[in-house]
């Protein structure tokens, strides 16, 4: 996880700067590195990265749907 | 009627005559030399008007580089004019207008009142023809020399043609098939048409056409499309125009024709960028290029579309797979924790009762030695307690001669009084 005075807040990532975080902290969950201190932080900005890459990837999903859509190429 | 011919007047008598005797032996003269024979005479067409009782009146000329060498009148009566237009049929116009050369059959006529004049009856339209393909054959040749036919057809044409400049005459047929085809496409395609209207028949034809080309030209369209619903190869003469030709192939739009014409071609074809049979033809091809291109666009964001859903399918694989991880890892890691608290637990637990174990032991050994120390096993081995005034003494200067003490033994105890000190001992 990155340092305290590095974080972004999540709305300010790319979708590809979020998803590296996340598993930047999932990585270092399975290595089990992690203090019980920094758990919770962790987990909670872990979820946080992956409530935001989960609806940046839902609103780009519906979008590619509107413009299939829009091009008459609808299924 | 020799001795009375005015014009060999071989007497030197002065004779005088009527103007008209002159012109009546002029008129005689003439048709005894021609015996009324009829001529094939070729000369351009000045001037033409017709009366209201349906005769012709011409004025016939001949020009070399600009310069009159002859000029006569040309009548066609009524009758033949009639008989000469049905032949002549969708060409009459072309042929019988002002600027046309023409070779007819005719006599040679003198008349009292008006004068010479050539009385037309026929009108030989093969050599119209002949001459008009050997103007055209020419043209084609400097044309080609000079790759006049290349400047147009170098131009690129739009992917998609939106703005179309349509020149021609608005109220012909060809005209309305272009426009209906390119608007009621099948697709619903929406086309700018700016009509540039313009005679496409007659003399000055090409002149008209040129300017309304120029005018298209400047309002910067994708095409300029010359328009032209058939007609006779007269008709479609106009656009044999060396002029034209050339205008055409200085303009910056590409120009599509669609002249009407079935096997031949004309040189408005040959300079223009893409010739086409018909108007319908050239609205086809407009429809049709717009339509290849869209279905491009259709192929295209089909692949956008399915290249996109698996993206969307792979991220969501990703983050799914977090999720998981996300949910399941911490817990693990608690547990983890918790079992190593607990045995750390445990551990101290152990520890302090093993402490604990131990500390009883010493105490159970300081009692024993207690007990070997207690003053009741001490008098029962002889010795005696003294007190004086209820507190222990173990030295003589805690006492003076005459004091009570008391004295306690392994059993019973006892009162006495000092009598003697000795304090050295």
């Amino acid at each position: 996880m990155a340092k305290n005075n590095d974080i972004k807040p999540v709305k300010d990532l790319k979708y590809d700067e979020a998803l590296f975080e996340l598993q930047e902290i999932l990585s270092s969950l399975q290595d089990e590195t992690l203090s019980i201190d920094d758990l919770t932080m962790s987990i909670k900005r872990a979820s946080e990265l992956l409530e935001a890459c989960n609806s940046r990837l839902r609103t780009t999903q519906k979008e590619v749907e509107e413009i299939i859509v829009k091009l008459g190429l609808g299924d | 009627m020799e001795s009375s011919n005015p014009i060999i007047d071989n007497t030197s008598e002065k004779k005088v005559f009527s103007l008209y005797q002159l012109n009546r032996s002029i008129k005689n003269t003439l048709e005894t030399k021609t015996g009324n024979a009829r001529f094939w005479v070729r000369a351009e067409i000045a001037k033409i008007s017709i009366s209201r009782p349906g005769h012709a009146y011409l004025d016939l000329v001949e020009e070399v580089n600009g310069v009159q060498q002859a000029a006569i009148k040309g009548n066609i009566w009524r009758s033949s004019f009639e008989k000469i237009k049905k032949e002549l049929g969708t060409s009459a116009e072309s042929v019988l207008q002002v600027g046309s050369e023409i070779v007819f059959k005719c006599i040679v006529s003198f008349h009292e009142v008006h004068g010479l004049s050539l009385v037309i009856d026929a009108i030989d339209l093969s050599f119209m023809l002949g001459e008009l393909e050997r103007r055209k054959a020419e043209s084609i040749s400097k044309i080609k020399k000079d790759g006049i036919h290349l400047l147009n057809s170098s131009l690129t044409l739009p992917i998609v043609i939106q703005k179309i400049a349509l020149v021609g005459s608005p109220g012909t047929a060809g005209f309305r098939d272009f426009v209906k085809h390119v608007i009621d496409n099948d697709w619903l395609f929406r086309y700018e048409i700016n009509v540039y209207a313009t005679s496409v028949q007659g003399v000055d034809a090409p002149n008209q056409i040129s300017k309304a080309l120029e005018q298209a030209d400047k309002e910067n369209p994708d095409v300029i499309v010359i328009l032209r619903g058939g007609g006779s190869p007269l008709d479609l003469d106009c656009f044999n125009d060396y002029n034209l030709a050339l205008n055409i192939s200085t303009l910056q739009a590409p120009v599509l024709t669609g002249i009407g014409h079935e096997s031949d071609f004309s040189l408005a074809d040959l300079v223009a960028h893409s010739e086409f049979k018909t108007p319908t033809d050239v609205g086809d091809y407009i429809v049709d290029r717009t339509s290849e291109f869209s279905s491009i666009l259709v192929d295209i964001a089909t692949r956008v579309g399915s290249r996109s859903k698996t993206v969307i399918h792979r991220e969501e694989t990703t983050l799914s797979g977090a999720r998981i991880t996300l949910i399941d890892l911490p817990i693990r890691i608690l547990n983890t924790k918790t079992i190593f608290f607990n045995t750390l637990r445990q551990d101290l637990n152990r520890e302090l009762v093993r402490i604990l174990e131990r500390k009883n032991e010493t105490l159970k050994g300081l009692a024993s030695t207690m007990e070997l120390l207690k003053p009741s096993r001490t008098l029962a081995r002889g010795f005696s307690i003294v007190r004086h005034n209820e507190k222990a003494i173990s030295e003589t200067h805690k006492v003076k001669k005459g004091d009570t003490i008391d004295i306690e033994f392994h059993l019973g105890s006892l009162e006495a009084e000092v009598k003697k000190i000795n304090h050295n001992t």
